[in-house]
């Protein structure tokens, strides 16, 4: 519902991503992006190997509620990198969260 | 790639204190339980090495780890015992000490919905009894729900 608020830029390459590797999807990430490795998926909890979008989603939901944010406020993501829009501060990584 | 549509949805909730004085050790006081996150104002934290101040305190309650379900209406239900737990006559003064977090001291409270279904799926309905709950405890509902494969569409 509020992924299409989240906007990503740059096209910086990027050490292979944990979750981060959900952002594939978006027609904005150049195959660059993508890291060949992933985190290993504990089988109980992941529903299976083609849950990137879901991951973002709940990386983006952690990360803002982490921070205090909204889970409707919009952020950055840059490589990564969360940065909350109204504020600017950056309030965590995809590549850190799981 | 889509998620396997056999593993959705995944959901879970949140109840979430916000506020610029808040106590952690207070809210966990007046909920009679842990917090799955809590900071206070002041809290340091790093972010790429460099070391900042928390300017507010956050109390998370979280039912990722709780409750192994599907089924929104699960997650919200265990939301609901520990809040109504409060409610009972023996604790009637901890539901007026936490109202008087939110009312008295700006302490922002808030039910954080996280839903993930498949593609096409109907997103799920909240109670109106559980929309009550928080109304008259003074919190609002905030949802963040996906379908698989349009939830990272840009506009």
């Amino acid at each position: 519902m509020h992924g299409e608020r989240d906007r990503l830029r740059s096209n910086d390459p990027k050490p292979p991503a944990k979750c981060g590797d959900t952002i594939t999807s978006d027609p904005l990430v150049t195959s660059h992006h993508l890291g060949s490795h992933r985190r290993q998926s504990d089988p109980a909890r992941e529903p299976g190997i083609g849950d990137r979008s879901l991951r973002l989603q709940r990386c983006l939901h952690t990360i803002k509620q982490s921070a205090g944010l909204r889970p409707n406020d919009e952020v950055i993501y840059d490589n990564g990198d969360v940065t909350g829009k109204l504020n600017g501060d950056e309030i965590g990584n995809l590549y850190d969260e799981h | 790639m889509s998620t396997d549509p056999r593993a959705l949805p995944v959901t879970y909730a949140a109840i979430v204190f916000k506020g610029e004085h808040l106590d952690p050790g207070l809210v966990s006081a007046i909920m009679e339980r842990a917090p799955t996150l809590s900071y206070r104002r002041g809290d340091t934290y790093s972010v790429k090495g460099r070391e900042q101040e928390r300017r507010f305190g956050l109390w998370v309650y979280s039912t990722r780890n709780l409750v192994a379900s599907g089924s929104l209406k699960k997650h919200l239900e265990a939301l609901e015992i520990a809040i109504l737990g409060l409610r009972s006559a023996w604790s009637e003064k901890r539901w007026l000490k936490m109202k008087a977090l939110v009312e008295d001291q700006g302490v922002e409270l808030r039910i954080d919905v996280f839903w993930y279904g498949p593609a096409h799926a109907e997103f799920p309905r909240i109670s109106l009894s559980f929309q009550h709950l928080i109304d008259e405890a003074g919190g609002t509902i905030q949802t963040d729900f996906h379908r698989d494969e349009d939830a990272t569409q840009v506009a």
